[in-house]
């Protein structure tokens, strides 16, 4: 039964004729990120607009999109529906609906406090449910730090090309995260030329692996043994190891709240003159310790002891603070055109 | 010696019998339509560069889906990856126990949702997998049973997996 259903699921499941095409055409094309003039329209004018355009009333957000486009206005109708939970508030505000495209404009906002802010993203905490078949798109629109209000437009497009009837859809929201911070090509404060061969492993002797990028012959590097916090970048982003194993450096980076955080970073070497060393290969390992999972990113680079003291330790890293949730979830009405 | 080489038509006969193959594999890992597009890329694009030859039709299948299977895991645990990736594109399902079945499979880890397609779409024996994913047979073994008792957990008992 779990094999059939699976095999039903897969069979929709297939790469478009433009991916194709670009693929024989041995292009690289840019990643599809909606729709890039409406959005880049969108967000100067989040910018420029002094006042709170983006705020979750009805009027501000009819205003905003005649602003931005007044037929793509007209297209839309108020649904207004709202979910309230510990004080956050998830509003369908309008729906457009034409052909087989479905576009959605739902706010979150915090009534309480200041957990919804400029950072906030529905990431992969989302789900649609249709009575169709269809792939959904969700990216942030604007925030209004006044109201607290953060703005999402939701794309639905049907399969088959099949121009969408009257219906309903239904809109969750798990979980999302806030307070996001980033530290950008920043330097790291450590002294590689004081570090020395230090004591490794094998990964999967350490924990399970869970990724690893640009193998030499296909086989996992030894790793260095985890040890004490050297440097902390960002909250739950610590830097665990840097040392020579077999005449490579390796740093290695930790975090413990991956799964409600979601902590990330990597690290370079740069000279003076801004060449940067990135690293040749990387493994992903996880641990537990005291039923705390602890998760291990291990970067190896092509550089030896002499070779480093002509660089210095930079690394861009990002974190986010607060973790809020769920679910909020709204069931509306659609009204094909 | 000569540079392998791959010509177009060559390439676009491979894209036609095993590109479903290879996004699904994608997807299966990544659960973005965005991440299973560059994957699909990626993957042709090496199979261009290197033009490997094989002995069968088999070979060839079990290359492409270790290369994926590879590049998913690269992909993955890629910070730079996760940090330039904001957005995400999904498959959504009408039938609520395709839809049951899409949120349990959304909420195991990549290498299990790669263990659990390749064992029960591709039809991969424990050995094949194993190959593939450059594991020991044993782990990817008890990599199957983890995944499989999680999906139950998460399909609420159901025993058919």
């Amino acid at each position: 039964m779990f094999e059939h259903t699976y095999r039903q699921m897969n069979q929709t499941i297939v790469p478009e004729e433009r991916l194709k095409n670009e693929v024989l055409s041995h292009g690289m094309p840019s990643r599809r990120r909606g729709r890039p003039l409406l959005l880049a329209a969108v967000l100067a004018l989040c910018l420029f607009i002094a006042t709170p355009v983006l705020a979750a009333n009805i009027p501000a957000v009819y205003e905003f999109m005649y602003l931005v486009s007044p037929s793509m206005a007209q297209r839309f109708q108020p649904v207004q529906e709202r979910c309230e939970r510990d004080g956050i508030c998830m509003e369908v505000v309008s729906t457009s609906v034409h052909d087989n495209i479905i576009e959605v404009y739902v706010t979150l906002q915090d009534l309480t406090g200041d957990r919804v802010d400029e950072t906030t993203d529905l990431f992969d905490s989302y789900s649609v449910h249709r009575a169709y078949d269809c792939t959904a798109h969700c990216e942030r629109v604007g925030y209004d730090a006044e109201t607290k209000t953060a703005t999402f437009l939701i794309t639905l497009e049907e399969w088959d090309n099949e121009k969408i009837l009257d219906s309903k859809l239904t809109f969750s929201v798990g979980c999302f995260l806030s307070r996001k911070t980033a530290l950008e090509d920043t330097a790291v404060p450590l002294d590689l030329t004081a570090a020395g061969e230090e004591e490794s492993a094998a990964p999967e002797t350490l924990g399970s692996i869970v990724g690893h990028g640009g193998l030499r012959n296909g086989t996992l590097p030894y790793v260095l043994t985890p040890g004490e916090v050297l440097y902390t970048p960002v909250d739950h982003l610590y830097i665990t190891g840097a040392g020579y194993v077999d005449g490579r450096l390796h740093l290695q980076l930790m975090t413990d709240e991956k799964l409600s955080l979601d902590p990330h970073g990597y690290v370079y070497l740069m000279t003076r003159e801004g060449e940067k060393l990135m690293a040749a290969e990387s493994v992903g390992f996880m641990t537990e310790e005291g039923g705390r999972r602890l998760d291990y990113e291990e970067f190896v680079f092509d550089a030896t002891p002499e070779q480093v003291k002509e660089y210095s330790l930079y690394g861009s890293f990002w974190t986010s603070g607060c973790c809020t949730e769920g679910p909020w979830q709204v069931t509306f009405p659609l009204k094909g055109q | 010696m000569q540079k392998p080489q791959c010509t177009a038509a060559e390439l676009e006969t491979v894209m036609e019998r095993y590109g479903n193959m290879v996004y699904r594999l994608a997807y299966a890992q990544t659960r973005s339509k965005i991440d299973a597009d560059d994957l699909y890329q990626e993957v042709f694009l090496r199979y261009l560069q290197k033009a490997p030859r094989f002995e069968s039709a088999e070979h060839q299948r079990a290359w492409l889906l270790r290369v994926t299977a590879n590049c998913a895991k690269k992909h993955h645990s890629s910070a730079w990856n996760r940090h330039t990736v904001p957005l995400e594109d999904k498959y959504v399902y009408s039938d609520p126990e395709a839809s049951e079945l899409d949120a349990a499979l959304e909420a195991l880890p990549p290498k299990y949702r790669a263990v659990i397609h390749l064992f029960y779409y591709e039809g991969c024996s424990a050995a094949e997998m194993a190959r593939m994913l450059n594991v020991r047979e044993s782990t990817l073994r008890t990599q199957l049973t983890r995944a499989r008792r999680l999906l139950a957990q998460q399909l609420k008992g159901e025993d058919y997996v």
